[in-house]
Protein backbone atom coordinates (compact mmCIF):
# COMPACT_ATOMS: atom_id res chain seq x y z
CA UNK A 1 0.00 0.00 0.00
CA UNK A 2 2.67 2.41 0.90
CA UNK A 3 4.18 1.86 -2.86
CA UNK A 4 1.15 2.57 -3.83
CA UNK A 5 0.73 5.72 -2.75
CA UNK A 6 4.36 7.01 -3.03
CA UNK A 7 3.91 6.10 -6.74
CA UNK A 8 0.65 7.78 -7.15
CA UNK A 9 1.80 11.04 -4.67
CA UNK A 10 4.78 10.98 -7.60
CA UNK A 11 2.67 11.29 -10.30
CA UNK A 12 -0.21 13.52 -8.98
CA UNK A 13 2.69 15.75 -7.93
CA UNK A 14 4.58 15.38 -11.25
CA UNK A 15 1.59 16.70 -12.99
CA UNK A 16 0.84 19.32 -10.50
CA UNK A 17 4.06 20.65 -11.27
CA UNK A 18 4.20 20.49 -14.85
CA UNK A 19 0.76 20.40 -15.45
CA UNK A 20 0.98 19.15 -18.69
CA UNK A 21 -1.24 16.39 -19.47
CA UNK A 22 -4.00 18.43 -17.60
CA UNK A 23 -3.99 21.95 -19.49
CA UNK A 24 -3.36 19.99 -22.56
CA UNK A 25 -6.54 17.95 -21.51
CA UNK A 26 -8.87 21.22 -21.19
CA UNK A 27 -7.11 22.91 -24.26
CA UNK A 28 -8.77 20.45 -26.52
CA UNK A 29 -12.00 19.98 -24.60
CA UNK A 30 -12.62 23.38 -25.41
CA UNK A 31 -11.54 23.09 -28.76
CA UNK A 32 -12.63 19.76 -29.72
CA UNK A 33 -16.16 21.13 -28.19
CA UNK A 34 -16.48 24.03 -30.10
CA UNK A 35 -15.48 22.37 -33.55
CA UNK A 36 -18.63 19.97 -33.09
CA UNK A 37 -20.36 23.61 -32.29
CA UNK A 38 -19.51 25.01 -35.37
CA UNK A 39 -20.03 21.91 -37.16
CA UNK A 40 -23.69 21.45 -35.53
CA UNK A 41 -24.58 25.29 -35.84
CA UNK A 42 -23.39 24.96 -39.87
CA UNK A 43 -26.03 22.53 -40.23
CA UNK A 44 -28.71 24.13 -39.15
CA UNK A 45 -29.90 21.25 -36.33
CA UNK A 46 -32.72 22.40 -33.50
CA UNK A 47 -31.74 22.46 -30.22
CA UNK A 48 -33.84 19.74 -29.07
CA UNK A 49 -32.39 17.56 -31.93
CA UNK A 50 -28.64 18.76 -30.23
CA UNK A 51 -29.96 17.86 -26.66
CA UNK A 52 -30.56 14.37 -27.81
CA UNK A 53 -27.04 14.44 -28.97
CA UNK A 54 -25.36 15.24 -26.22
CA UNK A 55 -24.85 12.04 -24.46
CA UNK A 56 -23.57 10.52 -27.19
CA UNK A 57 -21.04 13.77 -28.19
CA UNK A 58 -19.88 13.74 -24.48
CA UNK A 59 -18.65 10.49 -24.79
CA UNK A 60 -16.68 11.09 -28.31
CA UNK A 61 -15.18 14.22 -27.30
CA UNK A 62 -14.33 12.57 -23.66
CA UNK A 63 -12.90 9.14 -25.22
CA UNK A 64 -11.09 11.12 -28.16
CA UNK A 65 -9.15 13.67 -25.79
CA UNK A 66 -8.20 11.34 -23.11
CA UNK A 67 -6.95 8.88 -25.49
CA UNK A 68 -4.39 11.90 -27.09
CA UNK A 69 -3.36 13.10 -23.49
CA UNK A 70 -3.16 9.29 -21.93
CA UNK A 71 -0.38 8.63 -24.11
CA UNK A 72 1.83 10.67 -22.19
CA UNK A 73 1.33 8.63 -18.73
CA UNK A 74 4.28 6.24 -19.41
CA UNK A 75 6.54 8.94 -20.97
CA UNK A 76 8.56 10.06 -17.31
CA UNK A 77 9.05 6.33 -16.56
CA UNK A 78 10.15 5.40 -20.24
CA UNK A 79 12.74 8.60 -19.95
CA UNK A 80 15.98 6.99 -19.61
CA UNK A 81 15.35 4.10 -18.68
CA UNK A 82 13.83 5.35 -15.40
CA UNK A 83 11.35 2.49 -15.41
CA UNK A 84 13.74 -0.21 -14.98
CA UNK A 85 14.34 1.47 -11.73
CA UNK A 86 10.94 2.12 -10.73
CA UNK A 87 10.46 -1.80 -11.21
CA UNK A 88 13.53 -2.51 -9.03
CA UNK A 89 12.25 -0.73 -6.05
CA UNK A 90 8.81 -2.33 -6.54
CA UNK A 91 7.63 -5.84 -4.60
CA UNK A 92 4.79 -6.36 -6.77
CA UNK A 93 4.28 -4.68 -10.23
CA UNK A 94 0.98 -4.49 -10.20
CA UNK A 95 1.48 -1.69 -7.65
CA UNK A 96 2.56 0.12 -10.30
CA UNK A 97 -0.40 -0.96 -12.55
CA UNK A 98 -2.69 0.51 -9.66
CA UNK A 99 -1.13 3.76 -8.91
CA UNK A 100 -0.65 4.70 -12.52
CA UNK A 101 -4.91 3.90 -13.44
CA UNK A 102 -5.25 5.62 -10.25
CA UNK A 103 -3.39 8.75 -11.23
CA UNK A 104 -4.68 8.53 -15.01
CA UNK A 105 -8.18 8.21 -13.74
CA UNK A 106 -7.97 11.73 -12.21
CA UNK A 107 -6.60 13.17 -15.01
CA UNK A 108 -9.41 11.27 -17.38
CA UNK A 109 -12.17 12.59 -14.81
CA UNK A 110 -10.77 16.26 -14.65
CA UNK A 111 -10.84 16.04 -19.22
CA UNK A 112 -14.42 14.49 -18.98
CA UNK A 113 -16.13 16.77 -16.60
CA UNK A 114 -14.62 19.75 -18.52
CA UNK A 115 -15.53 18.36 -21.83
CA UNK A 116 -19.12 17.87 -20.71
CA UNK A 117 -18.92 21.30 -18.98
CA UNK A 118 -17.67 22.64 -22.34
CA UNK A 119 -20.59 21.10 -24.55
CA UNK A 120 -23.11 22.19 -22.49
CA UNK A 121 -22.25 25.86 -22.55
CA UNK A 122 -21.90 25.72 -26.36
CA UNK A 123 -25.16 23.49 -26.95
CA UNK A 124 -27.20 25.37 -24.57
CA UNK A 125 -28.09 22.27 -22.63
CA UNK A 126 -29.30 22.73 -18.80
CA UNK A 127 -26.21 22.55 -16.63
CA UNK A 128 -28.25 20.23 -13.79
CA UNK A 129 -26.70 17.64 -16.45
CA UNK A 130 -24.33 17.24 -13.83
CA UNK A 131 -26.61 15.09 -11.83
CA UNK A 132 -25.74 12.47 -9.25
CA UNK A 133 -26.71 9.28 -11.53
CA UNK A 134 -24.94 10.96 -14.64
CA UNK A 135 -21.59 11.89 -12.29
CA UNK A 136 -21.67 8.11 -11.03
CA UNK A 137 -22.22 6.55 -15.15
CA UNK A 138 -19.20 8.71 -15.92
CA UNK A 139 -17.15 7.45 -12.90
CA UNK A 140 -17.84 3.94 -13.64
CA UNK A 141 -17.47 4.21 -17.32
CA UNK A 142 -13.94 6.14 -16.58
CA UNK A 143 -12.22 3.87 -14.13
CA UNK A 144 -12.84 1.17 -16.96
CA UNK A 145 -11.07 3.52 -19.41
CA UNK A 146 -8.29 4.42 -16.92
CA UNK A 147 -7.77 0.88 -16.44
CA UNK A 148 -7.72 -0.66 -20.18
CA UNK A 149 -5.67 2.48 -21.51
CA UNK A 150 -3.25 2.27 -18.71
CA UNK A 151 -2.30 -1.78 -20.21
CA UNK A 152 -2.56 -0.41 -23.69
CA UNK A 153 -0.35 2.52 -23.42
CA UNK A 154 1.94 0.27 -21.85
CA UNK A 155 2.52 -1.84 -24.81
CA UNK A 156 3.08 0.96 -27.07
CA UNK A 157 5.41 3.49 -25.09
CA UNK A 158 8.66 2.42 -26.73
CA UNK A 159 6.75 2.46 -30.36
CA UNK A 160 8.24 4.67 -32.68
CA UNK A 161 4.79 5.31 -33.85
CA UNK A 162 3.35 5.51 -29.88
CA UNK A 163 0.95 8.24 -30.39
CA UNK A 164 -0.89 6.71 -33.39
CA UNK A 165 -0.70 3.21 -32.55
CA UNK A 166 -2.22 3.89 -28.81
CA UNK A 167 -5.57 5.04 -30.59
CA UNK A 168 -5.81 2.14 -33.24
CA UNK A 169 -5.16 -0.59 -30.53
CA UNK A 170 -7.41 1.22 -27.78
CA UNK A 171 -10.69 2.14 -29.34
CA UNK A 172 -11.90 -0.73 -30.57
CA UNK A 173 -11.61 -2.50 -27.50
CA UNK A 174 -13.17 0.13 -25.75
CA UNK A 175 -16.25 -0.24 -28.34
CA UNK A 176 -18.24 -2.13 -25.62
CA UNK A 177 -17.91 0.17 -23.20
CA UNK A 178 -18.36 3.09 -24.71
CA UNK A 179 -22.18 1.57 -25.70
CA UNK A 180 -22.67 1.02 -22.27
CA UNK A 181 -21.67 4.57 -21.49
CA UNK A 182 -23.90 6.10 -24.01
CA UNK A 183 -26.95 4.54 -23.80
CA UNK A 184 -26.81 4.77 -19.86
CA UNK A 185 -26.71 8.75 -20.26
CA UNK A 186 -29.00 8.73 -22.79
CA UNK A 187 -31.61 6.98 -20.15
CA UNK A 188 -30.14 9.55 -17.81
CA UNK A 189 -30.28 12.97 -19.75
CA UNK A 190 -33.79 12.22 -21.65
CA UNK A 191 -35.20 10.59 -19.06
CA UNK A 192 -36.32 7.64 -21.67
CA UNK A 193 -37.66 3.88 -20.89
CA UNK A 194 -35.26 2.71 -18.41
CA UNK A 195 -35.50 -1.11 -20.06
CA UNK A 196 -31.93 -2.78 -20.04
CA UNK A 197 -30.70 -0.01 -17.67
CA UNK A 198 -29.52 -2.55 -15.39
CA UNK A 199 -28.43 -4.81 -18.03
CA UNK A 200 -26.38 -2.19 -19.38
CA UNK A 201 -24.82 -1.57 -15.93
CA UNK A 202 -24.11 -4.58 -15.18
CA UNK A 203 -22.15 -4.78 -18.52
CA UNK A 204 -20.14 -1.33 -17.66
CA UNK A 205 -19.33 -2.78 -14.10
CA UNK A 206 -18.47 -6.52 -15.37
CA UNK A 207 -15.61 -3.84 -18.20
CA UNK A 208 -14.37 -2.23 -15.06
CA UNK A 209 -13.84 -5.81 -13.17
CA UNK A 210 -12.46 -7.52 -16.30
CA UNK A 211 -10.10 -4.95 -17.91
CA UNK A 212 -8.41 -4.16 -13.78
CA UNK A 213 -8.18 -8.33 -13.74
CA UNK A 214 -6.23 -8.13 -16.93
CA UNK A 215 -4.06 -5.08 -15.68
CA UNK A 216 -3.50 -6.55 -12.65
CA UNK A 217 -2.47 -9.73 -14.11
CA UNK A 218 -0.37 -9.27 -17.18
CA UNK A 219 0.96 -5.82 -16.52
CA UNK A 220 4.02 -7.39 -15.76
CA UNK A 221 4.52 -9.21 -18.86
CA UNK A 222 3.89 -5.98 -20.71
CA UNK A 223 7.10 -4.09 -18.68
CA UNK A 224 9.74 -6.58 -17.98
CA UNK A 225 11.21 -8.97 -20.15
CA UNK B 1 4.76 -27.07 -28.27
CA UNK B 2 5.80 -30.95 -30.25
CA UNK B 3 4.15 -29.28 -33.76
CA UNK B 4 7.25 -29.78 -36.31
CA UNK B 5 7.97 -28.52 -40.09
CA UNK B 6 7.52 -32.23 -41.13
CA UNK B 7 5.15 -33.49 -39.10
CA UNK B 8 2.95 -30.45 -39.90
CA UNK B 9 3.57 -30.95 -44.17
CA UNK B 10 2.03 -34.92 -43.59
CA UNK B 11 -0.59 -33.59 -41.91
CA UNK B 12 -0.95 -30.81 -44.27
CA UNK B 13 -0.87 -33.56 -47.15
CA UNK B 14 -3.74 -35.44 -45.86
CA UNK B 15 -6.10 -32.69 -45.30
CA UNK B 16 -5.36 -30.33 -48.42
CA UNK B 17 -7.48 -33.49 -50.34
CA UNK B 18 -10.03 -33.90 -48.03
CA UNK B 19 -10.58 -29.99 -47.76
CA UNK B 20 -10.46 -29.71 -51.70
CA UNK B 21 -13.17 -32.34 -51.76
CA UNK B 22 -15.00 -30.79 -48.77
CA UNK B 23 -15.19 -27.11 -50.46
CA UNK B 24 -16.13 -28.52 -54.10
CA UNK B 25 -19.17 -30.56 -52.55
CA UNK B 26 -20.44 -27.41 -50.70
CA UNK B 27 -20.16 -25.72 -53.96
CA UNK B 28 -22.28 -28.37 -55.58
CA UNK B 29 -24.76 -28.02 -52.32
CA UNK B 30 -25.07 -23.91 -52.81
CA UNK B 31 -25.01 -23.43 -56.33
CA UNK B 32 -26.71 -27.36 -57.58
CA UNK B 33 -28.75 -28.55 -54.85
CA UNK B 34 -30.38 -25.89 -52.25
CA UNK B 35 -33.42 -24.45 -53.65
CA UNK B 36 -33.96 -20.49 -53.72
CA UNK B 37 -34.72 -19.02 -50.63
CA UNK B 38 -38.32 -17.47 -50.73
CA UNK B 39 -37.62 -14.15 -49.72
CA UNK B 40 -34.55 -12.93 -50.46
CA UNK B 41 -34.13 -15.54 -54.12
CA UNK B 42 -30.50 -16.81 -55.43
CA UNK B 43 -28.29 -14.06 -53.13
CA UNK B 44 -29.73 -15.89 -49.80
CA UNK B 45 -26.91 -18.07 -50.85
CA UNK B 46 -23.95 -16.31 -49.74
CA UNK B 47 -25.08 -16.86 -46.41
CA UNK B 48 -23.26 -20.11 -46.37
CA UNK B 49 -20.21 -18.82 -46.84
CA UNK B 50 -20.99 -15.79 -44.50
CA UNK B 51 -21.87 -17.90 -41.65
CA UNK B 52 -18.84 -20.57 -42.35
CA UNK B 53 -16.14 -17.37 -42.48
CA UNK B 54 -17.40 -15.93 -39.13
CA UNK B 55 -17.47 -19.06 -37.33
CA UNK B 56 -13.66 -19.57 -38.75
CA UNK B 57 -13.20 -16.19 -37.18
CA UNK B 58 -14.49 -16.81 -33.63
CA UNK B 59 -12.10 -19.75 -33.75
CA UNK B 60 -9.12 -17.48 -34.74
CA UNK B 61 -10.07 -15.54 -31.62
CA UNK B 62 -9.97 -18.52 -29.21
CA UNK B 63 -7.17 -19.87 -30.69
CA UNK B 64 -5.45 -16.38 -30.17
CA UNK B 65 -6.46 -16.44 -26.60
CA UNK B 66 -5.27 -19.98 -25.38
CA UNK B 67 -1.75 -19.48 -27.51
CA UNK B 68 -1.68 -16.10 -26.36
CA UNK B 69 -1.95 -17.21 -22.39
CA UNK B 70 0.59 -20.27 -23.20
CA UNK B 71 3.04 -18.01 -24.56
CA UNK B 72 2.80 -15.89 -21.28
CA UNK B 73 3.51 -19.01 -19.01
CA UNK B 74 5.76 -21.23 -21.11
CA UNK B 75 7.37 -18.47 -23.22
CA UNK B 76 7.65 -20.82 -26.10
CA UNK B 77 8.27 -18.97 -29.32
CA UNK B 78 6.27 -21.76 -31.10
CA UNK B 79 2.64 -19.83 -29.23
CA UNK B 80 3.91 -16.69 -30.25
CA UNK B 81 4.28 -17.70 -34.10
CA UNK B 82 0.30 -19.58 -33.90
CA UNK B 83 -1.28 -16.13 -32.51
CA UNK B 84 0.85 -14.44 -35.06
CA UNK B 85 -0.87 -17.19 -37.49
CA UNK B 86 -4.43 -16.61 -35.76
CA UNK B 87 -4.32 -13.11 -36.13
CA UNK B 88 -3.49 -13.13 -39.88
CA UNK B 89 -5.91 -15.35 -40.75
CA UNK B 90 -8.93 -14.52 -38.39
CA UNK B 91 -8.65 -11.04 -40.07
CA UNK B 92 -8.85 -12.76 -43.59
CA UNK B 93 -11.99 -14.73 -42.84
CA UNK B 94 -13.45 -11.42 -40.93
CA UNK B 95 -13.09 -9.78 -44.11
CA UNK B 96 -14.81 -12.19 -45.73
CA UNK B 97 -18.01 -12.01 -43.22
CA UNK B 98 -18.00 -8.57 -43.80
CA UNK B 99 -17.76 -8.26 -47.13
CA UNK B 100 -19.79 -10.93 -47.36
CA UNK B 101 -22.95 -9.47 -45.54
CA UNK B 102 -22.26 -6.35 -47.05
CA UNK B 103 -23.19 -8.14 -50.50
CA UNK B 104 -25.95 -9.43 -49.06
CA UNK B 105 -27.23 -6.32 -47.16
CA UNK B 106 -27.02 -4.43 -50.74
CA UNK B 107 -29.55 -6.94 -52.18
CA UNK B 108 -31.83 -7.05 -49.17
CA UNK B 109 -31.39 -3.41 -47.43
CA UNK B 110 -30.56 -1.32 -50.54
CA UNK B 111 -27.38 -0.26 -48.98
CA UNK B 112 -23.81 -1.76 -48.72
CA UNK B 113 -23.86 -0.66 -44.65
CA UNK B 114 -25.74 0.51 -42.15
CA UNK B 115 -26.06 1.23 -38.34
CA UNK B 116 -27.58 -2.27 -37.28
CA UNK B 117 -25.91 -3.76 -34.11
CA UNK B 118 -24.78 -6.87 -35.26
CA UNK B 119 -23.10 -5.08 -38.15
CA UNK B 120 -21.41 -2.74 -36.29
CA UNK B 121 -20.22 -5.65 -33.83
CA UNK B 122 -18.78 -7.38 -36.61
CA UNK B 123 -17.20 -4.18 -37.77
CA UNK B 124 -15.71 -3.95 -33.89
CA UNK B 125 -14.09 -7.30 -34.21
CA UNK B 126 -12.51 -6.59 -37.79
CA UNK B 127 -10.86 -3.24 -36.07
CA UNK B 128 -9.65 -5.67 -33.10
CA UNK B 129 -8.35 -7.90 -35.53
CA UNK B 130 -6.56 -5.32 -36.86
CA UNK B 131 -5.43 -3.67 -34.03
CA UNK B 132 -3.28 -6.96 -33.27
CA UNK B 133 -1.85 -7.04 -36.92
CA UNK B 134 -1.10 -3.40 -36.43
CA UNK B 135 0.56 -3.86 -32.82
CA UNK B 136 3.14 -6.75 -34.86
CA UNK B 137 4.10 -4.50 -37.68
CA UNK B 138 4.93 -0.97 -35.85
CA UNK B 139 5.17 -2.12 -31.56
CA UNK B 140 7.96 -2.17 -29.70
CA UNK B 141 10.60 -4.44 -31.90
CA UNK B 142 11.73 -6.03 -28.38
CA UNK B 143 9.11 -6.72 -26.98
CA UNK B 144 6.53 -7.67 -29.51
CA UNK B 145 5.63 -11.62 -28.79
CA UNK B 146 4.40 -10.32 -24.95
CA UNK B 147 2.79 -7.71 -26.55
CA UNK B 148 0.80 -10.03 -28.42
CA UNK B 149 -0.43 -12.14 -26.13
CA UNK B 150 -1.51 -9.38 -24.01
CA UNK B 151 -3.14 -7.45 -26.24
CA UNK B 152 -4.23 -10.55 -27.92
CA UNK B 153 -5.85 -11.71 -24.49
CA UNK B 154 -7.52 -9.04 -23.85
CA UNK B 155 -9.19 -8.64 -27.30
CA UNK B 156 -10.14 -12.04 -27.07
CA UNK B 157 -11.81 -11.47 -24.05
CA UNK B 158 -13.66 -8.81 -25.37
CA UNK B 159 -14.86 -10.22 -28.22
CA UNK B 160 -17.82 -12.16 -26.52
CA UNK B 161 -18.72 -9.46 -24.72
CA UNK B 162 -18.99 -7.14 -28.35
CA UNK B 163 -21.02 -10.11 -29.85
CA UNK B 164 -23.08 -10.71 -26.64
CA UNK B 165 -24.18 -6.73 -26.11
CA UNK B 166 -26.42 -6.95 -28.62
CA UNK B 167 -28.53 -8.53 -26.92
CA UNK B 168 -28.84 -5.32 -24.78
CA UNK B 169 -30.04 -3.55 -27.79
CA UNK B 170 -34.14 -3.54 -28.44
CA UNK B 171 -34.87 -6.25 -31.05
CA UNK B 172 -36.86 -3.68 -33.02
CA UNK B 173 -33.44 -2.14 -33.89
CA UNK B 174 -32.26 -5.44 -34.90
CA UNK B 175 -32.39 -5.80 -38.74
CA UNK B 176 -30.08 -9.04 -39.10
CA UNK B 177 -31.89 -12.24 -39.41
CA UNK B 178 -31.84 -14.94 -36.69
CA UNK B 179 -31.77 -17.55 -39.15
CA UNK B 180 -31.33 -20.20 -36.81
CA UNK B 181 -32.56 -18.40 -33.44
CA UNK B 182 -35.83 -18.13 -35.17
CA UNK B 183 -35.85 -21.82 -37.21
CA UNK B 184 -35.85 -20.01 -40.29
CA UNK B 185 -34.27 -23.05 -42.24
CA UNK B 186 -37.59 -24.90 -43.18
CA UNK B 187 -35.88 -26.92 -46.07
CA UNK B 188 -32.96 -29.80 -44.88
CA UNK B 189 -31.15 -28.96 -47.94
CA UNK B 190 -30.29 -25.49 -45.90
CA UNK B 191 -29.52 -27.28 -43.11
CA UNK B 192 -26.49 -29.48 -43.82
CA UNK B 193 -25.33 -27.43 -46.88
CA UNK B 194 -25.07 -24.81 -43.97
CA UNK B 195 -23.07 -27.77 -41.91
CA UNK B 196 -20.87 -28.23 -44.84
CA UNK B 197 -20.10 -24.81 -45.12
CA UNK B 198 -18.79 -24.39 -41.24
CA UNK B 199 -16.98 -27.53 -41.58
CA UNK B 200 -15.10 -26.31 -45.05
CA UNK B 201 -14.18 -23.23 -44.00
CA UNK B 202 -13.16 -24.33 -40.59
CA UNK B 203 -10.86 -26.95 -42.09
CA UNK B 204 -9.61 -24.76 -44.55
CA UNK B 205 -8.84 -22.34 -41.82
CA UNK B 206 -6.94 -25.18 -40.25
CA UNK B 207 -4.56 -25.72 -43.24
CA UNK B 208 -3.98 -22.15 -43.73
CA UNK B 209 -2.83 -21.86 -39.98
CA UNK B 210 -0.61 -25.11 -40.62
CA UNK B 211 0.67 -23.41 -43.61
CA UNK B 212 0.89 -19.76 -41.52
CA UNK B 213 2.69 -21.14 -38.78
CA UNK B 214 5.05 -23.38 -40.82
CA UNK B 215 6.31 -20.39 -42.40
CA UNK B 216 6.83 -18.47 -39.08
CA UNK B 217 9.22 -21.25 -37.94
CA UNK B 218 11.00 -20.95 -41.00
CA UNK B 219 11.08 -17.35 -40.59
CA UNK B 220 12.51 -17.52 -36.89
CA UNK B 221 15.24 -20.12 -38.17
CA UNK B 222 13.07 -22.67 -36.24
CA UNK B 223 13.15 -25.55 -39.01
CA UNK B 224 15.54 -25.82 -42.07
Amino acid sequence: MRSILALLRKDLLNELRHREVLSLLVGLAILVALILAIGINGAFISPEAVRKLYPALIWVVSVLICTISIGKSFEYEAAGQAIDGVLLRLDQVWQLFLAKVISNYAVVAVGHFTAMLMLALFFDVPLTVFSVPMVVVALLVLWGYAALATLISALTVRSSLRSMLLPLLLLPLLFPLLFGAIELSSVIMLGSSPQGVSHWLALVIGLDLLYSVCGLLLFEHAVRD
Amino acid sequence: MALSHSKLSRFESIIAPVNLALIGALLWLVFMVVPNERVMGPVQRIFYFHVGSAIACYIACAVIFFCGIAYLSTRGIKYDILTQAAAEIGFVFCTITLVTGMIWGHAAWNTWFRWEPRLVTFLVLWLILLALNLLRAFGDSTRIPQHAAILGIVSALTVPIVVFSINLVPQFTQLHPQVIGNRGLKDPSFIYTMCMGMAALALLELQLLSLRFRIGLLEHGLEE
